[in-house]
């Protein structure tokens, strides 16, 4: 604790990626405790910013989650103790919350409460649209700012900043719930969520703010595949993911032209991400039903992989190559394959 | 709708109304003649002026509504899917201001 060593080799950059690694889950503990998003955002900035004067002086906590959460609900705390409006909320928060309302010392290390099921739940909730899942998603849960999510989108900060806080009202306006679909409830309401994923993957793919998004997107995925092991939905997105990532940098050539997959250089390949991939994949299809995403990208996983081969990858061993390539929905299509076909696209349409 | 699918719907809509009363989330819910006996009041230069018709000429009318307390959006979407079912047509879900939490 507070080791000569780690507070020399401490710099803001080290605490803005803790922020970004830590904040969606001290922020949704603290919605969970609070019931209010905007409490808790500002609450667990202002403990960031306690944090960045801390720090490099005494030292990374041991665990840095567990002290911004404890930090950042001691601010709500204090907050809702000076409005009158608070008083009522507190009251309840004492009974909610472990230890009650007194503000604990801001060393606690227990573990935090992992709420960021719920919170992306919420975020992905189909009441609202999916600009405003997507911009919740990547605010709450990825960490990014107002303005870093608006570049991503090609929008100007203010009118990111209008939607989100449209969004935020409306959760609280109508009372979206903040809480994990019931297992009957899961197939519908896992859709939208699996889809911003992707859509925030494409988005770092293709957008402007480039792999920065994309790393969001696996690093979403991972968290959800952690949380929720045994949906193999979920599994196959991971899968799906870090397959299309673990070519990023064989796929282009210097000039930005696009290499097709038969004659990339694959040694260049992300082999760690690839048995990631398969791994997850295998999680997929070990399910009854295999799931949708796990069949979108079926080749490489399915295969062995020489190092180098000219042979496009897996497409005679593949349980299910080219029909189920074709089950992409257009935009998510690569510009290597064939159109797909109308059937595919209503399946699409159906499975969105 | 034919009338035997009206029948059906208005039995549908009879059993939910029933469970909405016994679960304690009814609070009042209505039919609405349709739009051609509305009638619009407002003011113009300062008087009240009254006309006929609608408030928006449209191809879709408010035919009805249904007033429900529930703790969130889920449960009123749950209700809300079951109305619609029976009557074959979109339901809007809208909290009602000044109930927020």
């Amino acid at each position: 604790m507070g080791d000569g060593a780690a507070a020399a080799g401490l710099d803001p950059a080290e605490v803005g990626r803790i922020f970004r690694e830590e904040s969606g889950r001290s922020l949704a503990a603290l919605i969970g405790v609070f019931g209010d998003i905007d409490l808790a955002e500002d609450a667990v900035q202002e403990a960031f910013a306690v944090a960045l004067g801390k720090w490099p002086r005494d030292g990374v906590p041991p665990n840095p989650g567990g002290w911004i959460t404890t930090t950042a609900r001691n601010h709500a705390i204090d907050r809702l103790r000076r409005e009158s409006r608070g008083r009522q909320l507190l009251s309840d928060v004492a009974v909610l919350a472990p230890g009650g309302g007194e503000p604990a010392t801001p060393q606690e290390v227990g573990p935090v409460p992992d709420d960021r099921l719920r919170l992306i739940f919420t975020c992905c909730h189909p009441a609202l649209s999916t600009e405003a899942q997507l911009a919740l998603t990547l605010r709450l849960l990825g960490g990014l700012s107002t303005k870093q999510v608006a570049s991503a989108f090609l929008v100007t900060e203010s009118t990111m900043g209008r939607r989100l806080v449209r969004a935020k009202h409306k959760i609280t306006a109508a009372r979206i719930p903040y809480r994990v679909p019931e297992a009957h409830e899961l197939p519908d309401r896992l859709r939208p969520v699996l889809a911003v994923v992707y859509l925030v993957y494409n988005a770092g793919l293709t957008g402007p703010a480039g792999p920065g998004l994309c790393a969001e997107a696996i690093r979403l995925a991972r968290i959800l595949a952690g949380l929720m092991p045994d949906e193999p939905e979920v599994a196959g997105l991971l899968a799906l993911l870090l397959l299309t990532e673990s070519r990023r940098a064989s796929r282009t050539r210097a000039d930005g032209s696009l290499v097709l997959l038969g004659e990339q250089d694959r040694t260049r390949w992300d082999r760690a991400m690839i048995a990631e991939a398969r791994r997850s994949s295998a999680a997929a299809f070990a399910a009854t039903n295999p799931a949708l995403i796990s069949c979108r990208r079926p080749s490489t996983p399915c295969t062995p992989t020489p190092r180098r081969s000219s042979r496009p990858t897996g497409h005679r061993s593949s349980p299910c190559t080219t029909s189920c390539l074709r089950s992409l929905p257009p935009r998510w299509w690569p510009s290597t394959a064939p159109s797909p076909s109308a059937r595919s696209r209503d399946r699409w349409r159906r499975w969105r | 709708m034919t009338d035997e699918e009206m029948a059906q719907s208005h039995k549908q809509l009879a059993v939910l109304e029933q469970e909405l009363k016994s679960t304690g989330a009814w609070v009042v819910s209505g039919r609405l003649h349709e739009s051609a006996t509305a009638t619009v009041v407002r003011m113009a230069g300062g008087e009240v002026v009254t006309t006929d018709g609608p408030f928006v000429e449209s191809k879709e009318h408010l035919g009805g509504f249904y007033i429900v307390q529930a703790p969130d959006l889920d449960v009123a979407l749950t209700w809300a899917s079951r109305v619609t079912g029976a009557i074959k047509a979109p339901i809007e879900v809208r909290p009602f201001a000044g109930f927020e939490a």
